[in-house]
């Protein structure tokens, strides 16, 4: 057993050349997370007490919806240095397709991983639903990974040198499939995250990982995240599994919520905020947020914060009285907004103002 | 006694107009040359019996949007004139969710005929819901005469409150963008 530091670099450059080279119509969607997290690491089957540094860079770039699914471009990027101190690669560029309202999503991905020029093709296909539950978004996934032939490197993490664990090298893997869930409850400006992996195939020693994490929302696009779980062989990136702890920061990037990393992402977002009112109770949906604010005649024209209920839903901690209200609600300190769902009335000033009727 | 007999009397006189336009959210908010334009325009609407809330809500809103001041002035004597006529439409019994409803659909295109018509057609029942619901639908899209003939059918059909927030909702899919 070794103990490293891990560093884990989780966004955004790549998708900030992908928000430049691709269209950036009202209704698309650019966005990313950067996550900075080190703590100990005691690898599987790994002897040598090496620290590793790596990093990945990944972005996503979400197109408008077309006959009810909503195209998105992912690239991800990552670099390794492992026990032995060589380096290892892997990258990748995917399609997905969401469904605009049934909370799945298909997409595959080409790339490739490895040691320098020893570094090989990967395909993958994979496939998901999602669904929210109150303040809980749900997720369950199927990924296959397959490669262009054995990886059996030189160097680097492939390489086992106690020859005893389960690393791609000495088991000769060509491809793998995983079946993960992911469980987010957002409450406030806090989250916390439960992630369990299973690993299908044969000539795996460990076929299951797990992952705890919790994450406070110091700022709106600012958190401290804390993490602790096994993780399994990460291939694309030559990365032993192992017992970890980590602390770090996350950064949220552009639309997309820091609650979901650019990969695993698919939530389906309305394409405008949504307003609602209930039992005198005003609630608004809009994913990629990650402060909300809402001014009316009930708040004296005033911003007043939306508390988050989760999944993209925030309300008003109070009763609106009965009658006829007009409003605004905001997004992250963005521009004041009409959520669908009020109508959309001159407001006098060259511009429109949201009337919503309180029963 | 005497003494005291009077000073119960004089408090229990009405504020004055002038004293009632006072509101300190507007002296707060507004600069020194819009206040008074302001205050000015409450008044006169506390003459005509008009509720002075949605006009101090709007120049608040006017405040919150950075507007100019004469742009606040001229859009609370914007909301003076749709009240007043949605008043007229209404009648001096209309309470003041209907007056603010009522001027949203004028603003929207519905006249004072259809606004009586209305009144006439829910005459125990709250028209704010129906006409705030009809400006709801012109806001969507929706061409006025088909907007003003749904609405005035339920009316005349006796829909309730939640038969017209229901035909909103058929007449405007959810999640459309305003």
């Amino acid at each position: 057993m070794i103990r490293a530091f891990r560093f884990r670099l989780a966004s955004v450059p790549i998708a900030l050349a992908f928000a430049a080279a691709l269209p950036s119509g009202g209704l698309a969607q650019f966005g990313g997370t950067m996550d900075l997290r080190s703590g100990p690491v005691a690898w599987d089957k790994v002897e040598g007490g090496n620290p590793l540094l790596n990093g990945e860079v990944a972005g996503s770039y979400r197109f408008r919806p077309l006959n009810g699914l909503r195209p998105e471009l992912l690239g991800r990027f990552g670099v390794s240095t492992g026990p032995d101190a060589r380096a290892a690669m892997g990258y990748d560029l995917g399609v997905q397709l969401h469904t605009t309202g049934g909370g799945m999503w298909l997409g595959g991905a080409i790339g490739a991983a490895g040691n320098g020029s020893s570094a090989r093709a990967l395909t993958r296909l994979e496939g998901g639903v999602r669904r929210s539950l109150g303040p809980a978004r749900i997720e369950v996934w199927l990924a296959r990974t397959g490669f262009g032939g054995r990886i059996v490197s030189g160097g680097g993490l492939n390489q086992d040198s106690a020859g005893t664990g389960d690393t791609l090298a000495r088991r000769g893997v060509s491809e793998y499939t995983d079946v993960g869930s992911r469980v987010l409850l957002s409450l406030s400006r806090y989250e916390v995250g439960l992630a369990l992996t299973r690993r299908i195939g044969g000539g795996f020693s460990r076929r299951s990982g797990w992952e705890l994490s919790g994450t406070w929302w110091a700022a709106p696009n600012v958190g401290v995240v804390g993490a602790t779980g096994h993780s399994l062989s990460q291939f694309g990136l030559s990365l032993p599994g192992g017992r970890f702890g980590t602390v770090g920061l996350r950064l949220a990037v552009g639309a997309r919520s820091a609650a979901a990393p650019a990969r695993q992402s698919s939530e389906t977002r309305p394409v405008t905020p949504t307003l609602a009112v209930s039992h005198r109770r005003l609630t608004v949906h809009w994913a990629p947020a990650r402060t909300a604010e809402v001014m009316g005649d009930f708040t004296d024209w005033e911003p007043r914060p939306l508390v988050p209920l989760g999944a993209g839903r925030w309300t008003l901690p109070a009763e609106l009285t009965p009658g006829v209200h007009h409003l605004h609600v905001r997004f992250d300190s963005g521009p004041w907004l009409v959520p669908a769902g009020a109508a959309a009335v001159d407001d006098g000033f060259g511009g429109r103002v949201g009337l919503v009727v309180v029963r | 006694m005497l003494r005291l007999t009077a000073l119960l009397f004089f408090l229990s006189l009405p504020p004055s107009a002038d004293a009632a336009a006072q509101d300190p959210r507007l002296a707060s908010r507004l600069d020194s040359l819009t206040l008074p334009k302001v205050e000015a325009v409450l008044v006169t609407a506390q003459r005509r019996g008009l509720p002075i809330e949605p006009l101090v809500q709007k120049a608040l809103e006017g405040a919150s949007k950075r507007a100019p001041g004469p742009r606040i002035v001229t859009a609370v004597e914007a909301m003076l004139a749709d009240l007043t006529r949605a008043q007229q439409g209404l009648g001096r019994s209309a309470t003041a969710d209907e007056l603010v409803a009522g001027a949203a659909a004028l603003r929207a295109g519905a006249t004072l005929e259809m606004v009586d018509q209305l009144r006439r057609a829910e005459p125990d029942a709250g028209v704010a819901v129906p006409l705030a619901v009809f400006a709801d639908l012109v806001a969507g899209g929706m061409a006025v005469g088909a907007a003003w003939r749904s609405v005035e059918d339920l009316a005349q059909r006796g829909g309730d409150d939640e038969e017209f927030l229901e035909l909103r909702e058929r007449l405007r899919p959810a999640g459309q963008s305003p």
